[in-house]
């Protein structure tokens, strides 16, 4: 149950969290286990380091992955079901966002006093709309993946190749996409922001300077 | 070997292995990684590097020289030809038939039957298009087989087993790949446990406000 801090804002409830960090586990553990199965820890590692020994099991990291591309889709349909049923939809992108976002970037970069903002601010939404695309094009192609992986089921050769190459371009959209949202904090007016996504609560203070709308 | 439900096939993180028309498994050299994935699911280890061909010659030739994961094809450019495969075509004993599937494994249960012998991958890895047909038992050829590669010390990829209880990959991970395809319908379920509860939830404490606002007055 949510409770009243003073001079602190609740931001991010519960089931927000929950998804968020549900959703970046499942990243972090898919892409350890996705390189896994391409030709890389037992190729190129020379010194093998210590822990790491089950990286170079084909078998291992393909269960591995298995099981945490089943919790990323249960976070995601968990977000998509929970946020439209509820009718809450802040963070999808909006009109103006493209230039909303340059005028906050040059803001930051000049020092001068940023454009108030919504909840989101629209670099926020535009950054969604591209986990949106690059999350949901590897779970489609995963799933894909998955089911032609059967027994019995036998997908044609071109399914069978565009299917990997669009997952393995989607595998690199979504590592680059987690670079850009960690390096999102190099930025000190950010940093407030963090928070919010362990306790779920922000200073007021930088509520009614940054996000007035 | 050519799987019926080939892991080597369907598990490579780059989709470069087809099937023929005839069935055969067939690696795409020009775009092989020579990542050995396919070799790591293969319960026989039967691709292995060929040195001197691949998408590696045209780019480094010195250094990765190593080439890329080659394997029978059933001689594809041959049969393209309309030609016998070459093993077939070699073989001084003519012990080696090519020819549709259905044929091939009838004929195989024919001699095996006649001959009073034995079968191999017609059940091995959940089934393949190459069968062979023995009098001598299958376990005893692979203890043969071991036997030599040990007083050779020979623990090289390349010579591969005749064991009778054959894993396919594909099999040993079906559960997991099932528990992947429902995760969806769980996470739908538990969000609409807890969008109701909260929404409920928020609907009896606007009553409540409601109700305190009509009494004040």
């Amino acid at each position: 149950m949510r409770q009243k801090k003073k001079n602190k804002i609740y931001r991010q409830p519960l089931p927000n969290r929950f998804v968020h960090w549900g959703v970046a586990i499942s990243i972090i553990m898919l892409i350890i286990t996705g390189i896994g199965q391409m030709p890389v820890y037992g190729r190129y590692l020379i010194v093998q380091p210590f822990g790491t020994k089950w990286l170079t099991s084909y078998e291992i990291t393909l269960l591995v992955h298995y099981f945490f591309a089943a919790t990323l889709l249960f976070f995601t349909t968990y977000h998509i079901v929970y946020h439209v049923m509820k009718k809450e939809f802040d963070i999808w992108p909006k009109k103006g966002d493209v230039k909303g976002s340059y005028l906050i970037i040059k803001a930051m970069i000049l020092g001068q006093k940023e454009p108030p903002s919504e909840k989101y601010l629209p670099e926020q939404r535009i950054a969604y709309l591209y986990f949106v695309i690059s999350i949901g094009l590897v779970i489609v192609t995963g799933v894909i993946k998955v089911i032609k992986n059967i027994m019995g089921v036998q997908p044609s050769n071109g399914i069978l190749f565009w299917g990997a190459q669009l997952h393995n371009l989607a595998t690199v959209m979504v590592i680059l996409g987690v670079v850009m949202h960690l390096a999102a904090f190099i930025v000190k007016e950010n940093r407030k922001l963090l928070p919010g996504m362990f306790t779920g609560y922000v200073d007021e203070e930088y509520v009614k300077e940054r996000h007035s709308l | 070997m050519h799987c019926l439900d080939a892991p080597c096939q369907k598990l490579c993180p780059f989709g470069v292995i087809e099937k023929t028309k005839h069935g055969a498994v067939k690696i795409d050299e020009n775009f092989c990684m020579g990542g050995a994935k396919c070799r790591a699911v293969c319960s026989w280890d039967i691709p292995q590097r060929q040195a001197g061909v691949g998408l590696y010659m045209q780019l480094v030739p010195e250094l990765a020289g190593g080439g890329v994961m080659y394997k029978c094809d059933m001689c594809a450019d041959l049969l393209k030809e309309g030609k016998s495969p070459a093993c077939e075509a070699a073989c001084p004993k003519g012990a080696i038939e090519f020819g549709p599937y259905e044929q091939i494994r009838k004929k195989a249960y024919e001699r095996a039957k006649e001959i009073g012998g034995f079968i191999y991958g017609d059940v091995e890895n959940s089934g393949t298009l190459t069968l062979y047909v023995s009098d001598v038992p299958f376990d005893k050829i692979d203890e043969a087989i071991e036997a030599k590669k040990k007083e050779e010390n020979d623990t090289r990829f390349g010579r591969p087993h005749m064991k009778s209880e054959v894993e396919n990959m594909l099999e040993t991970t079906h559960g997991y790949m099932l528990a992947t395809l429902i995760a969806p319908i769980a996470g739908a379920a538990a969000a609409g446990i807890t969008a109701y509860k909260v929404l409920s939830g928020q609907k009896k404490k606007e009553g409540g406000e409601h109700c305190e606002a009509k009494e004040e007055k």
